[in-house]
């Protein structure tokens, strides 16, 4: 390897952490309370021991391949015809989430900050930016989120403090809101917060060891899911259902109650930046993840030379939604789809790379 | 090297277009600021008559020590007919030589009538539009809201957006309830709580308005006779004024004992500023269906739990001729439970207040009855109270504080509650209402019989 620089526990946590709560930023705390109503908070504790379970599950299987990628996993399993599928669906599947998330950060800027700016002179400036996130590799990225996130994490800790003043007890009640068959059947559309999670047995060989990896796994799904349930739940306090439904960005709106004395109001130009360097960080992971995956399907030499080519498709295909209210449909079926994928991956393959080395498992123990 | 060079100068070649400044942009000194937004009915249905008034930053630059213009100077209005905010804004735009913008708008007043017919056409506009602030303030104008925002006239705010500041957000003012433009919004789409907004309006008898209205009647008219005929219809306006005064009615209950029930637009107060910011609308759904006078509004806002303190007048039996005034503080929000297990809510309330003698009568040394003092006032504090929660129930038929959010712990689920109707039984709702209230302090004075003898 030609970086002697491994993948710590604080770059790989951060990354993680990054990826799964900048979702809860935009638009699922919307998402959870359209399902369950003022009961999302209670869905968001439910779908987070669920994907901390899937997590646990993923990890014990995964302890026997040790620090290599599931794609290498698959060709160890089925060679390349497993190699190359797999890395397709991982593909596909992580192009659907960034292309969502990749239109929302331009959409929101325009709707909230620069309403008369064109659209897509912000996509251009926001996927310029990201390319060159993605040129720079997987080590600046994750040094980047272990620099940035700590800080961003206490911003909106301090953010959401000031918040807390609007928070009404009575807004949790009933207290399973829109009922249980909600809550803990179609609220699993949520897991999708944390199908993020799959990034890790990507990035597996760029960590210093397999238990540093687990260790970081274990520290983004609880550090997510506190967050995210700490975001669900003021959103909750904060507007009463069915008002609540109604928000396009949720964190936002939280943020625009805030006004501390005559001086400080429209504090929501500060979450506006944590939101631009949130969804950066995000998007640029992600398009490196997906240029490696790539690389890695069909054993190419070097990723850059992807970058381009795939923003584009990124590009192209989030632009399919002519609409905002068409992006939301389409967040929502990718939502439905994703979560099951993301976590029955790692377990299928874990599941059968045990299978098929079982005999060389035992010697090894 | 070679390399880092070339990425050097795409870097350089990138920024610089961006250091010109967006095509796009704004400055300062091409918008008018919208410091506040009145909203009549217009001359046919859908269509509203929007006054837009907008500050003069020229005319409030050196603030007040510095010679800054007066009060009047500082804003002007424009009223243009239209079917929403904003397309009076675009008509606006090409009346005045900057660009208006809501995001700094303070106010925005709905007249009376607009209330009575449903406000949810316009409500909408303010929860969806980011520049609107969603902590703007909303008010109800008694005639016009036009008339209102003209008769703003602020002797000691330079700045008008300043003066609409401290009007609706005093901590003192107890008078008035406190809403914002969002929690409007809210409260009418969750139907947990009907909402009760200030009630402002202009002195209807004030002596400017006389003249205007004389000067409106006799504009053909010669200089002399104009002068002659304003003298003449101020006597008569005075004599109206007066006989108005005379028919304010007077609070004989103990709490808030002798003080005039005054509403916006029937103050006798004399003042340059013929504003007046007192009172409340009463809601049903989007509809305004009564009003509030200042009493009534200083209990709503102790039985809601955002009265802060201010100067109450009781009565008290040690001193018949002169009530006592003390200064009533709320430092606890009330406790509130409400029993739905029967068909019949039942809404208990316990109120948290103390007081300070500001004034006490001569005639009594109070201090020696402290316990009959509180005991006489939690008296008078709960039947005051009572008798206007009764009135919420029979009069309005109008949960205008929020029981309904209270009385969703008693639900599993949201169709429970649903079912549970609760519009319907609140008419029914019985009340059981206790208050702490002690004396805190005496003032710098403290009598005894003792000491006098």
């Amino acid at each position: 390897m030609k970086n002697k620089f491994l993948l710590g526990k604080k770059e790989l946590s951060c990354t993680l952490i990054n990826l799964i709560i900048v979702k809860m930023l935009f638009v699922y705390p919307r998402i959870m309370v359209i399902n369950s109503g003022n009961a999302a908070w209670i869905q968001c504790l439910y779908v987070s021991a669920i994907s901390f379970l899937l997590y646990y599950i993923c990890i014990k299987l995964y302890e026997k391949i040790g620090k290599i990628s599931i794609m290498e996993a698959c060709e160890q399993i089925g060679g390349k015809f497993l190699k190359i599928t797999a890395g397709i669906i991982i593909t596909a599947i992580l192009i659907s989430n960034i292309a969502i998330n990749i239109r929302l950060l331009p959409e929101s800027i325009k709707t909230v900050l620069l309403p008369l700016t064109p659209i897509e002179l912000l996509f251009i400036v926001f996927i310029i930016a990201v390319s060159l996130g993605a040129f720079f590799g997987i080590y600046s990225i994750c040094r980047i989120h272990a620099l940035f996130i700590p800080v961003i994490i206490i911003c909106l800790g301090i953010l959401f403090l000031f918040i807390v003043p609007h928070a009404d007890i009575n807004n949790l009640f009933p207290i399973f809101g829109l009922g249980t068959y909600n809550l803990f059947v179609t609220g699993l559309d949520s897991l999708s917060i944390f199908s993020d999670i799959l990034v890790l047995f990507i990035i597996m060989p760029f960590c210093e060891n397999f238990s540093v990896a687990k260790k970081s796994g274990y520290t983004a799904m609880i550090s997510g899911s506190v967050i995210s349930f700490l975001i669900v739940l003021l959103y909750v306090l904060v507007y009463s259902y069915p008002t609540s439904t109604e928000f396009i960005f949720p964190s936002y709106q939280m943020t625009r109650l805030i006004k501390i004395g005559d001086f400080f109001q429209r504090v929501e130009a500060f979450f506006e930046y944590i939101w631009a360097i949130l969804m950066l960080l995000y998007s640029t992971a992600y398009l490196f993840i997906i240029c490696h995956i790539w690389k890695e399907t069909f054993n190419l030499k070097y990723y850059r030379e992807l970058i381009l080519p795939f923003i584009i498709i990124i590009g192209g295909i989030s632009f399919i939604p002519g609409t905002l209210m068409e992006l939301y449909k389409l967040s929502e079926i990718v939502a439905r789809i994703t979560p099951s994928i993301s976590f029955f991956i790692p377990i299928l393959i874990a599941l059968a790379y045990r299978i098929k080395f079982k005999s060389k498992i035992k010697l090894q123990q | 090297m070679k390399r880092k060079i070339i990425l050097f100068f795409l870097i350089i070649c990138f920024c610089v277009p961006m250091l010109t400044g967006c095509y796009d942009y704004r400055e300062p000194n091409t918008i008018a600021y919208v410091i506040a937004l009145g909203i009549d009915k217009g001359s046919t249905d859908g269509i509203y008559k929007y006054s837009i008034q907008y500050a003069r930053p020229t005319q409030i630059t050196g603030g007040a020590s510095e010679g800054g213009g007066k009060g009047e100077d500082t804003s002007d209005i424009i009223s243009i007919e239209s079917p929403s905010v904003y397309s009076a804004i675009n008509l606006a735009n090409h009346v005045i030589s900057k660009t208006f913008t809501l995001s700094h708008t303070k106010v925005i007043v709905v007249s009376e009538e607009i209330a009575k017919n449903g406000i949810s056409p316009i409500i909408d506009t303010f929860g969806r539009n980011s520049d609107i602030r969603p902590t703007v303030y909303f008010c109800i104008a008694n005639e016009s809201a036009e008339k209102y925002l003209s008769s703003v006239k602020p002797s000691i705010e330079i700045n008008p957006a300043k003066y609409y500041e401290l009007i609706f957000e005093n901590n003192s003012s107890s008078y008035t309830p406190f809403i914002d433009a969002q929690k409007i919004y809210f409260n009418y789409k969750n139907g947990s709580r009907n909402n009760v907004i200030p009630y402002v309006g202009a002195f209807k008898n004030s002596k400017s308005n006389q003249q205007n209205s004389d000067g409106q009647s006799e504009s053909g008219s010669s200089e002399s006779e104009k002068e002659s005929g304003e003298e003449s219809k101020n006597s008569s306006g005075e004599s109206d004024s007066n006989s108005m005064r005379n028919n304010i009615p007077l609070n004989e209950s103990g709490f808030e004992y002798h003080i005039k029930e005054y509403i916006s637009g029937n103050m006798d107060i004399d003042t340059s500023n013929e504003s007046e910011e007192l009172g409340a609308a009463v809601f049903k759904g989007d509809k305004m269906i009564g009003t509030l006078n200042d009493i009534e509004c200083k209990i709503y806002n102790i039985i809601n739990g955002t009265y802060k303190d201010g100067y109450t007048s009781v009565y008290s039996e040690y001193t018949p001729l002169s009530p006592i005034t003390i200064l009533l503080v709320q430092n606890k929000k009330p406790d509130v439970k409400v029993n739905v297990k029967n068909d019949v809510p039942y809404v208990y309330i316990k109120l948290h207040l103390n007081g300070d003698f500001i004034s006490t009568a001569y005639e009594s040394i109070l201090e020696d009855h402290i316990d009959g003092f509180e005991q006489e006032t939690c008296k008078y504090i709960k039947e005051a109270v009572t008798s206007f929660l009764n009135k919420t129930t029979k009069e309005y038929n109008s949960d205008i504080f929020g029981f309904y959010s209270y009385a969703k712990r008693y639900f599993l689920t949201y169709e429970d509650m649903i079912n549970y109707n609760w519009e319907k039984k609140y008419g029914d709702t019985q009340f059981f209402v206790d208050v702490d209230f002690n004396i805190k302090r005496t003032g710098l004075i403290i009598r005894s019989e003792e000491n006098t003898e």
